[in-house]
């Protein structure tokens, strides 16, 4: 795991140094005097040869320092500290909104195949893996914003509500446990619109394959020879399908979870959500290299760590599977 | 061997007999001739600024409205599909063809350099797409051929696989010793032998990614890392809207409703090859 964070690093770090670009130019302007870019370049080390700094970057990558953000001047990791706790609270939200509605509604269009309810149920599917997840975004902040005022707009908080003090970062978490409901319930409304989209999306993903495990699941000869014996649907469906069926679902979570950070990434966007999301692509307008690298190597250790944690699940739920 | 030969006109035959798959096929056909034919049914030119006729809504004269640059929501949507559709296009046949070369070296010579190419290729495929095309997209300069670039240097992995595991298939198989027997070069073993088996698979993947690549264009184009304006492509047009959003909602609708129907006319396209390809397998 380490090994394919490193290579992730190496691979972000040559696409940001060999595509010529010019960082200090994008961050000065055209008008700076040349002294002053030159003294900027050789402060970030950019006036270096390249392979010198790789060898630099990989030694302090390895000492857990990203380097310094050009656009912000602050450490990279103080800055990915700060904003990690919004996209995991995003996330985590939509995460639970995706299993919640999509392993059920993936349950009853494989137990009701064909069904009207089975059709309804795949093309809403259909639409939630087509969506374009910004352009959703808008829209439900039209509606549910603009016009009807049901929920608040973009933001983790009204500016009026006052904040928790941080402990977690989490601000549902964190109000809850200094007692500041007022904020819990304000930040709570906050995360409906853009942890819905989010969702939505990947419940979809979800709910597909939940449906396919299913049918396959029910044709295979334990069914058969449970339904043969006489037991009552009910018991067959909870205990001989669903659990079996489940299994698989659980490694896809990995990648819903890859998905939901690809999805923040546009949906902070649209949500002005101060998360890692909105942070990397504020990075990628000024070409601030260190941000950039920094940004994307903790993405991929997030997407390792939640596919390790998978795959550790995966053998406590089949005892079939052992590793090594 | 008998899953590898696919035979096409089944396919398509079996495509058109299914409701979702005719549905699909009819909405992609529909947005492809709108945007083939964009030069004659477009009433007005997608640049044509008129500031007298800025933020109109939908009328009789716009059908779909005026931007906040009096030009004509109908007419861009129509050349916008021009793009997006060559952009999802060209980014997803530039990656088949890396990832055929990728595959076809990493299948059919083995050794180390197969090891080291697909060693790469898992730590392409253990991270967000998504996030490397931006990164990508976001070090090249904005523009059309970048924006095809970015797209397929985060995807081609994925074909790579599939044509490494196709080679090693077909490598194994008495016709092939024999023409090596015969006196065929390696080379002319690739060429004939190879290359015309591992064809119809990717391109069937390819077909099943042509939405994917539309929504990642069209969000590249969002954030601002796609084509440069004025240049009407659907994601961008959506951005171009967000701002006035609550006072003028047809600006970013309209663009953003096509994105959503092309892809979801690809993905009907893309089940029903899925289904009936599964099919075939099992035979």
């Amino acid at each position: 795991m380490a090994l394919v964070v490193i290579g992730i690093a190496t691979i972000v770090f040559f696409v940001t140094r060999v595509i010529p670009a010019d960082p200090v130019g994008a961050i000065l302007g055209p008008q700076a005097p040349p002294e002053v870019v030159d003294r900027i370049k050789r402060e970030y080390g950019f006036d270096k040869p390249v392979y010198q700094q790789y060898i630099d970057f990989i030694v302090n990558l390895l000492r857990g320092d990203l380097g310094r953000s050009i656009s912000t001047n602050r450490p990279v990791l103080e800055d990915i500290k700060e904003r990690f706790p919004a996209t995991f609270e995003l996330a985590t939200a939509s995460l639970l909104i995706a299993l919640l509605i999509g392993i059920p509604v993936g349950i009853i269009s494989a137990i009701r195949k064909d069904s009207a309810l089975d059709h309804m149920l795949r093309i809403v599917s259909l639409f939630g893996i087509s969506m374009p997840v910004f352009w959703l975004g808008l829209i439900l902040l039209l509606v549910f914003y603009y016009t009807l005022g049901l929920l608040p707009g973009p933001g983790r908080l009204d500016p009026y509500v006052r904040e928790p003090p941080r402990i977690t970062g989490l601000i549902t978490i964190d109000s809850l446990i200094s007692g500041n409901m007022a904020a819990f319930i304000n930040a709570l409304s906050h995360l409906i619109l853009p942890a819905s989209v989010l969702g939505y999306l990947s419940s979809a993903y979800i709910a597909r394959i939940t449906r396919a495990s299913i049918l396959e699941t029910l044709k295979q000869d334990h069914v058969r020879f449970a339904r043969s014996k006489g037991l009552p649907w009910r018991e067959i469906v909870v205990r001989h399908i669903i659990r079996p069926s489940l299994i698989p679902i659980v490694t896809v979570i990995g990648l819903v979870y890859g998905s939901l950070l690809e999805g923040a990434v546009l949906t902070e966007t649209i949500f002005a959500w101060p998360g890692l999301g909105s942070y990397l692509t504020r990075a990628m307008v000024f070409m601030d290299y260190n941000a950039i690298v920094g940004g994307v190597i903790v993405i991929a250790l997030i997407y390792s760590i939640v596919n390790l944690v998978v795959d550790i699940i995966y053998v406590y739920l089949d005892p079939r599977i052992k590793y090594g | 061997m008998r899953t590898l030969r696919i035979q096409l006109p089944n396919i398509i035959r079996e495509l058109f007999m299914k409701k979702e798959g005719l549905a699909g096929v009819l909405i992609v056909s529909i947005i492809s001739v709108l945007s083939i034919l964009a030069p004659i049914i477009a009433l007005y030119d997608p640049l044509d600024q008129r500031l007298d006729e800025r933020l109109n809504p939908p009328s009789f004269r716009h059908i779909m409205g005026t931007d906040k640059l009096g030009r004509d929501i109908f007419s861009r949507v129509l050349y916008g599909g021009r793009i997006s559709l060559f952009i999802a296009i060209s980014s997803v046949a530039l990656a088949v063809a890396i990832g055929i070369l990728i595959g076809l070296i990493s299948g059919y010579v083995g050794g180390s350099i197969d090891n080291a190419l697909m060693r790469i290729t898992d730590m392409f495929l253990s991270f967000p797409a998504l996030i490397l095309a931006l990164a990508i997209a976001a070090m090249l300069r904005p523009g059309l051929v970048n924006v095809i670039v970015a797209i397929a240097l985060s995807t081609w992995p994925q074909y790579a696989r599939i044509v490494r595991a196709i080679t090693l298939q077909i490598k194994s198989e008495p016709y092939i010793e024999a023409a090596l027997s015969i006196g065929s070069t390696r080379v002319r073993v690739l060429a004939t032998h190879i290359v015309p088996m591992v064809i119809p698979q990717t391109m069937i993947q390819a077909t099943l990614n042509l939405g994917g690549a539309i929504l990642t264009a069209a969000g590249l184009g969002f954030l601002g890392f796609g084509v440069p304006p004025p240049t009407p492509e659907w994601g961008l047009m959506v951005s171009e809207g967000r701002d006035l959003i609550q006072s003028h909602w047809w600006i970013s609708t309209f663009p953003g409703l096509m994105i959503f129907l092309s892809v979801v006319g690809f993905n009907l396209i893309g089940d029903q090859l899925r289904d009936i390809l599964d099919v075939r397998y099992r035979v």
